[in-house]
């Protein structure tokens, strides 16, 4: 499988705290791959330099092929690399409809209406459309969060944590979905604490601690690790 | 992958917005208020003075509106909207003046050139990243930059002398009428067209993009919107749309100084109107306009306290801030229908 997400060499430093230290790691295209480790341990930041909210101190990264550092967010999600974030942040001033309809790319306004319904009636807001986004709990935001970037129809997804804060019910929907994207050719990166969720839905596991990544391989064989275990289980 | 919607479902998400969607006895009275303020200037007998306050309350409506485009969609706070009020009277007149070039095509040419000035200071502001409070203080300085300049130009633009425009009579390609009336239905034109310009832009997908900057600037980013380009198409349209009300002011007033169209009390007025009714809708500036101009007319000619009108409206705003921050059409923001309504 070639490579749609290359990571080479990723250092970054917070004033004299080193929070990333030559991290390298591909994602393979059409793949889920999880990115597991304890707070702190550089995860999100990680994230932030992938899709150009921060800038790294040293490093590419390349994805399909080119290099993307210094090219801006919007950039970035046009190219098709969309994330979310660990906090859910939807546009709590827009209704509930207008959140999807503001990430719409289709070419016309009936589509764009079209494909926001479909999304709704996917994570079972449709009754809620025309509400302000402001009124959702947290775990409609997080469902809204969702289908945003599904909206995008994005290339590659990265989703910081897209299980906190979801009832059981819906994340089994949130998984089978993320199947069916990779059954359709997206590309995934995942950060998640929920290890049952991780070995369900990856094809590889990487374990970042203290800005390296300590291990990489398939989630079964990783979490068996002794170091990953004393890193990430404590035990 | 995808769900089946239902048409119950989809006929539910696409419920009408803007009047439309109100109930047909509030839809009535929209008509007859609307038709009454049509038929309010056409009786002679009608004093001057109450002509002038109800051209002023759709003139100042419209500024209101207009600055809602940038700032109550976009967030981007601009306390210096009397810039291009003054760049559109002052373009206007002195093309007029000094070329004998009709007002109304001053007017075009005073949009443009706000559209260039606000392209000017919007561009490396939002490029850089500049927001809320600084963006405020640039536009502050931008302010009070065009006000010294013209002030200090005397022999282009009279300076603080200010500069009359030279009465003609009814000569409607020069912008002038005898008939008071005319300037009315004018005022109540341009409030009309930049009513609708704002509602059109609130279900546009310019309108969506606005929101979503001014709610979450890095998650709009994440989706795909380019913040910087458009905030900046947000505030071109109020510049233009606000230099077309200072051209209509000068030919209302026939005299420009910068005092009058170019002073920092005029943006803050007109951002009141807006702040009352409710910043974040297409008729939040009007439903103030409809309250603050005639309360400011009547203080300033009824009171013997000078300045008693400027004290209300810094009374009016330190209220709205500690209990009613979203403003009047606010209170419906929580109703589904009236939001549609209100376009919030």
């Amino acid at each position: 499988m070639t490579a749609m997400l290359s990571i080479r060499g990723i250092d970054k430093r917070f004033g004299a705290l080193p929070v990333l230290t030559d991290a390298t790691f591909d994602v393979a295209e059409g793949s889920i791959t999880g990115l597991i480790g304890p707070n702190g341990s550089g995860k999100t930041t990680l994230f932030d330099i992938i899709t150009g909210y921060r800038a790294p101190d040293g490093g590419s990264v390349l994805f399909a092929g080119s290099e993307i550092i210094g090219l801006k967010p919007y950039q970035l999600a046009r190219r098709g690399l969309i994330r979310t974030f660990q906090l859910t942040r939807v546009f709590k001033g827009l209704t509930v409809l207008e959140n999807l309809l503001v990430c719409d790319v289709s070419p016309t306004a009936e589509e764009a209406s079209d494909r926001a319904l479909e999304m709704l009636d996917f994570v079972r807001l449709t009754a809620l459309a025309d509400r302000e986004a402001a009124a959702l709990s947290y775990g409609q935001q997080k469902l809204l969060e969702i289908a945003q970037v599904l909206m995008l129809d994005p290339s590659m997804l990265l989703l910081d944590e897209p299980m906190a804060g979801i009832n059981p019910g819906l994340a089994d929907q949130i998984i089978e979905h993320l199947q069916a994207l990779r059954a359709g050719g997206k590309t995934l990166l995942l950060i998640e604490h929920n290890l049952s969720v991780i070995t369900t839905l990856c094809d590889k596991l990487l374990v970042l601690n203290a800005g390296s990544i300590i291990a990489e391989g398939r989630p079964e064989e990783v979490i068996k690790d002794r170091n990953v275990r004393e890193a990430f289980l404590g035990s | 992958m995808r769900a089946t919607r239902s048409t119950e479902q989809g006929e539910s998400a696409r419920l009408p917005s803007g009047i439309g969607a109100a109930p047909l006895s509030f839809r009535v009275a929209s008509v007859v208020i609307l038709l009454g303020l049509v038929i309010f200037a056409i009786p002679d007998s009608i004093p001057f003075y109450y002509k002038q306050v109800g051209i002023l309350i759709f003139w100042f409506a419209s500024l209101g509106t207009a600055w809602t485009i940038s700032c109550g969609y976009g967030g981007m706070f601009s306390i210096g909207n009397a810039a291009f009020v003054g760049t559109g009277a002052y373009t206007s007149t002195l093309l007029f003046l000094h070329f004998q070039i009709s007002p109304w095509l001053g007017m075009v040419v005073g949009m443009a050139l706000a559209a260039l000035l606000a392209a000017g200071v919007g561009y490396p502001a939002f490029r850089f990243g500049l927001r809320g409070d600084y963006f405020a203080l640039i536009t502050i300085a931008f302010s009070g930059i065009v006000y010294e300049l013209v002030n200090g130009a005397s022999g282009i633009t009279g300076g603080g002398q200010g500069k009359p425009i030279r009465v003609l009579g009814d000569r409607p390609w020069l912008f002038q009428f005898t008939d008071r009336r005319i300037y009315y239905y004018i005022a109540m034109a341009m409030w009309l067209l930049t009513v609708v310009v704002a509602y059109r832009i609130r279900h546009s997908r310019l309108g969506y993009k606005l929101l979503a900057i001014r709610d979450d600037e890095p998650a709009a980013a994440r989706a795909g919107i380019n913040g910087t380009t458009v905030k900046l198409v947000g505030f071109v349209i109020t510049a233009a749309i606000t230099a077309a009300l200072g051209t209509f002011y000068a030919q209302l007033i026939l005299f420009i100084d910068p005092g009058s169209v170019l002073a920092l009390d005029l943006s803050v007025t007109l951002i009141l109107m807006a702040v009352l009714g409710g910043m974040a809708s297409y008729l939040g500036a009007t439903v103030g306009a409809f309250i603050l101009v005639p309360l400011s007319q009547w203080l300033a000619a009824n009171t013997a306290v000078a300045g008693a009108d400027l004290f209300a409206n810094g009374l009016i705003l330190v209220l709205l801030m500690l209990y009613m921050p979203h403003g009047i059409l606010g209170l419906l923001r929580n109703s589904p229908r009236w939001r549609r309504v209100v376009g919030w």
